[in-house]
C-alpha cells in the first residue's frame, strides 16, 4: 500500500514538502528560535555536506547500487585536504577531491569487473580507506589553519549567505541538469530501471557504473574537504554518520532504492528534512545518541515506503 | 576478460575439493609464517589467548552463517554483540550472573525484528540490518554513556574464565556447543536443508512449499540469540562492556564465514564451515597482534581479506544482475 501511495508523482512531491512544513511547524512552534534567520543560516551550514554527498549517493542508488563507502571517503579526503593546506593552500581542495575520485573509481572497477554486489565492495573499502586515513593522521587530528583555506567553507562571499550553502546549490544545480540533460543522466535512470533493457539497446552499462561510482567518491571527496574547511581540522571517522545520512536524504527525498525513478533534483527535500530534524533535535537537546536511532528508524521507514516490490523478483 | 577470469577462478575455487582443502592451507601458511616471524606465536600461552579470543568470533561467525546460506545478510551482527554486552553489564549490579538473561533475550529480539521487517516489509536485508546496526549502535551508546562500563563479579566473570573442564576456559566450551548445536541444526534438520534451500532458489524453494517467510524470521532470530550469547561471554572474559568492542567484529565475522566456504551468494557451504573460517581470521588477527603490525594497517588487510574472498568465491551465474 504505503510504496503505491508514495510512488505516486503528484503525491511524490507532496508528502516530502508537506512533511517538512509539519516538522517546520512543530520545531518553530517549541522553541522560536528555530525560526530566526541566525538559525536558517546554521542550517545550510549543517547541511550543505550531507546534499553535496546525497547527490553522489542519488546517481549510485538511481542505478540500483549503493554506495557505503561515502564515510571512508569523506574521512580520507578531509584529512589529505588538511594535510595538504600549509604547502598548497587552497589548492589542497584538489588533492582531497582527487583522492575522493580515485577510491570511486577503484569501487566502480572493481565492482563491475569483479562483479560483485556493491553493497559488499563498498562495505568492503571502507575499513581499507578508513586504515589509510589514520596511518595519512597518525591517528590524530590535523588541524588547518590557513585562513584563505576555511573560507571556502565560511565565508560569505554573497551577503550573509555561508560560502558552502554556496557550492551545495552549485552541485545541486549542475548535477541535476546531468540528471536531465545529458545522455549519461538518462543512462543512469534507464540502468536503474532495467539493466538488461538498457545494455541490449546499446548503452555502455558498465562505463555508465564506473562513472557513476567515480561521481560518488569525487562529491564525497568534495564534501570531505569543505567538511574539514568547516571543522577546522580533519579526523578520523569523521564521515561515518554521512554513509546512513546520505541514504536516509536520498531515499526520503523520493528515490526509491530500487533504482530508475526520482532524482537529485529531489534529494534537495531529503537533505532538509534530514537537516531540519537534526537541527530541531538539537535545539530541543535530544541527546545525540538517541538522534542515530533516531535516523536508523527513519532509514528503514523510508526506505519500507518507497521500494518498488514488484522490481524484485525475491528480496534478500 | 577480468571479469570472466574471476568468474572462472571463482568456479574453479567452489569445487568441493577446492573450498573443503583451501582454509586449511591458509591457516597453514598463516601459522608457519607468523611462527617464523615471532617463535612466541606458537607458545602455549599465546594459543590459550588465540583460542580465547577466537571464540566471540566463532559465534558471531555461526550467528552470520545463517542468513548468508540463504543468500541475505546480517549487517547488525557486531552491533548486537556490543549492545547486549551492554545491556548485561548494567543489569550484573542489580541481578549478579542472570544479568545474562536479559542480554540474550535482547539479542534474540533484535534478531527476530531483522527477520519480521525483511518479510512483512519486504525490504532487502542489508538496507534493514544497516538501519537496525545504527539503531543498536545509538541504544548501546545511550545506556553506557559512551564510555565502557566496568565491572567486578566473581560469578559473573566465572561464565568464561571458569574451568568446567582441566584448564579450558569456559568460554571456549560455551562456544564450541553452541558452534555443536547449530551446526547439526544446519546439517541434518528441517530448518538448515531449509536455508541452503531458500540459498540455492528462493522461488524453487517457495514452489515446492516451504515457508520462507517462517524460516527467514527463524533464522534471523538465531542470528539474534548468538550475537547475544558471543555479547554475554565477551563482557564476562574482558570484565567490561565498551560501546566501541564491535568494529571490526562485522567485517571478521564476513570474512570468516566466506573463508569457511559459504559464498555470499548462499544456497551453498554450511554452518560447520564456519569453524575452519574462523581459525582462519583468528589467528591472522592474532597473528598481526604478535608481530607488532600496526591496527591501522590491519584494518586494511582486514578489508582486502573481506574483499577478496568474497570476489573469488562468489556464484555469479546466479546473480541475474549485479547492482
Amino acid at each position: 500500500m504505503a510504496d503505491i501511495v508514495t510512488r505516486r508523482k503528484s503525491l511524490g512531491i507532496v508528502i516530502p514538502v508537506s512533511f517538512i512544513a509539519v516538522l517546520v511547524l512543530s520545531f518553530g512552534s517549541i522553541n522560536p528560535r528555530f525560526l530566526s534567520i541566525a538559525n536558517v543560516y546554521n542550517l545550510i551550514r549543517q547541511t550543505s555536506v550531507l546534499m553535496i554527498v546525497a547527490i553522489g549517493a542519488t546517481f549510485v542508488i538511481l542505478m540500483g547500487s549503493i554506495d557505503l563507502s561515502v564515510g571512508a571517503i569523506i574521512t580520507i579526503s578531509g584529512i589529505v585536504s588538511a594535510i595538504f593546506v600549509p604547502k598548497l593552500g587552497t589548492g589542497a581542495i584538489v588533492a582531497g577531491v582527487a583522492i575522493g575520485g580515485f577510491a570511486g573509481a577503484i569501487n566502480g572497477l572493481v565492482f563491475v569487473y569483479g562483479r560483485v554486489p556493491s553493497f559488499l565492495v563498498t562495505l568492503a573499502m571502507g575499513p581499507i580507506l578508513e586504515g589509510l586515513a589514520l596511518i595519512i593522521c597518525k591517528g590524530s587530528p590535523v588541524v588547518i589553519k590557513d585562513m584563505n583555506f576555511l573560507k571556502i567553507a565560511s565565508g560569505k562571499l554573497m551577503g550573509n549567505f555561508p560560502n558552502i550553502g554556496i557550492w551545495a546549490i552549485l552541485i545541486y544545480c549542475f548535477f541535476t541538469f546531468v540528471a536531465f540533460r545529458t545522455r549519461y543522466g538518462r543512462y543512469v535512470f534507464t540502468i536503474g530501471a532495467g539493466e538488461k533493457a538498457s545494455q541490449f539497446s546499446g548503452v555502455s552499462v558498465r562505463r555508465i557504473k564506473i562513472i557513476t561510482f567515480f561521481v560518488s567518491g569525487f562529491l564525497s571527496g568534495l564534501a570531505g574537504v569543505l567538511f574539514s574547511a568547516r571543522c577546522q581540522s580533519g579526523t578520523a571517522r569523521m564521515g561515518e554518520p554521512f554513509i546512513l545520512d546520505s541514504i536516509a536524504a536520498t531515499v526520503v527525498g523520493g528515490t526509491a532504492l530500487t533504482g530508475g525513478s526520482g532524482g537529485p533534483h529531489r534529494t534537495i527535500l531529503g537533505v532538509i528534512i534530514m537537516g531540519i530534524l537534526s537541527n530541531g533535535m538539537n535545539l530541543l537537546n535530544v541527546h545525540p545518541h538517541v538522534q542515530i536511532i533516531i535516523k536508523g528508524v527513519v532509514t528503514i521507514l523510508a526506505v519500507a515506503a518507497t521500494l518498488d516490490r514488484s522490481r524484485l523478483e525475491f528480496v534478500k | 576478460m577480468a571479469s570472466n577470469l574471476l568468474n572462472r577462478i571463482a568456479t574453479f575455487i567452489r569445487r568441493r575439493k577446492i573450498v573443503d582443502v583451501l582454509p586449511y592451507v591458509m591457516l597453514l601458511v598463516l601459522v608457519v609464517a607468523f611462527y617464523l616471524v615471532k617463535p612466541i606465536f606458537l607458545s602455549n600461552d599465546n594459543i590459550l589467548v588465540l583460542l580465547a579470543q577466537g571464540m566471540v568470533l566463532l559465534l558471531v561467525g555461526t550467528a552470520s552463517t545463517f542468513p548468508i546460506l540463504m543468500g541475505s545478510i546480517d549487517l547488525s551482527v557486531a552491533a548486537n554483540t556490543t549492545l547486549t554486552g551492554i545491556v548485561a553489564a548494567l543489569f550484573i549490579p542489580n541481578i549478579g550472573v542472570y544479568a545474562a538473561v536479559p542480554a540474550i533475550l535482547v539479542g534474540l529480539g533484535f534478531g527476530f525484528i531483522n527477520g519480521m521487517v525483511s518479510v512483512k516489509f519486504k525490504l532487502p536485508s542489508f538496507i534493514i540490518t544497516l538501519g537496525t546496526m545504527s539503531i543498536m549502535d545509538g541504544t548501546g551508546l545511550l545506556l553506557s554513556g559512551g564510555s565502557p562500563i566496568w565491572f567486578q563479579n566473581e560469578a559473573f566473570t566465572w561464565i568464561s574464565k571458569g574451568t568446567i573442564f582441566g584448564s579450558l576456559q569456559n568460554i571456549v566450551v560455551w562456544s564450541v556447543m553452541a558452534y555443536i548445536i547449530f551446526s547439526f541444526l544446519g546439517s541434518y534438520t528441517k530448518f538448515g536443508r531449509y536455508l541452503v534451500a531458500i540459498g540455492g532458489g528462493e522461488k524453487i524453494a517457495k514452489l515446492s512449499g516451504i515457508n520462507v517467510s517462517k524460516y527467514r524470521i527463524i533464522a534471523f532470530t538465531f542470528t539474534g540469540l548468538l550475537c547475544g550469547i558471543a555479547g554475554v561471554l565477551q563482557i564476562s572474559r574482558v570484565e567490561s562492556a565498551s560501546p566501541h568492542f564491535g568494529a571490526k567484529l562485522l567485517m571478521d565475522a564476513i570474512a570468516a564465514v566466506v573463508i569457511g566456504g559459504t559464498p555470499v551468494s548462499g544456497g551453498v557451504g554450511g554452518i560447520h564451515r564456519t569453524f575452519i573460517g574462523v581459525l582462519v581470521i583468528t589467528v591472522l588477527s592474532n597473528g598481526l597482534d604478535v608481530s607488532l603490525v600496526h591496527p591501522y594497517f590491519q584494518l586494511i588487510i582486514k578489508g582486502v581479506v573481506v574483499l577478496s574472498a568474497v570476489v573469488f568465491t562468489l556464484d555469479r551465474s546466479k546473480l541475474a544482475l549485479v547492482k
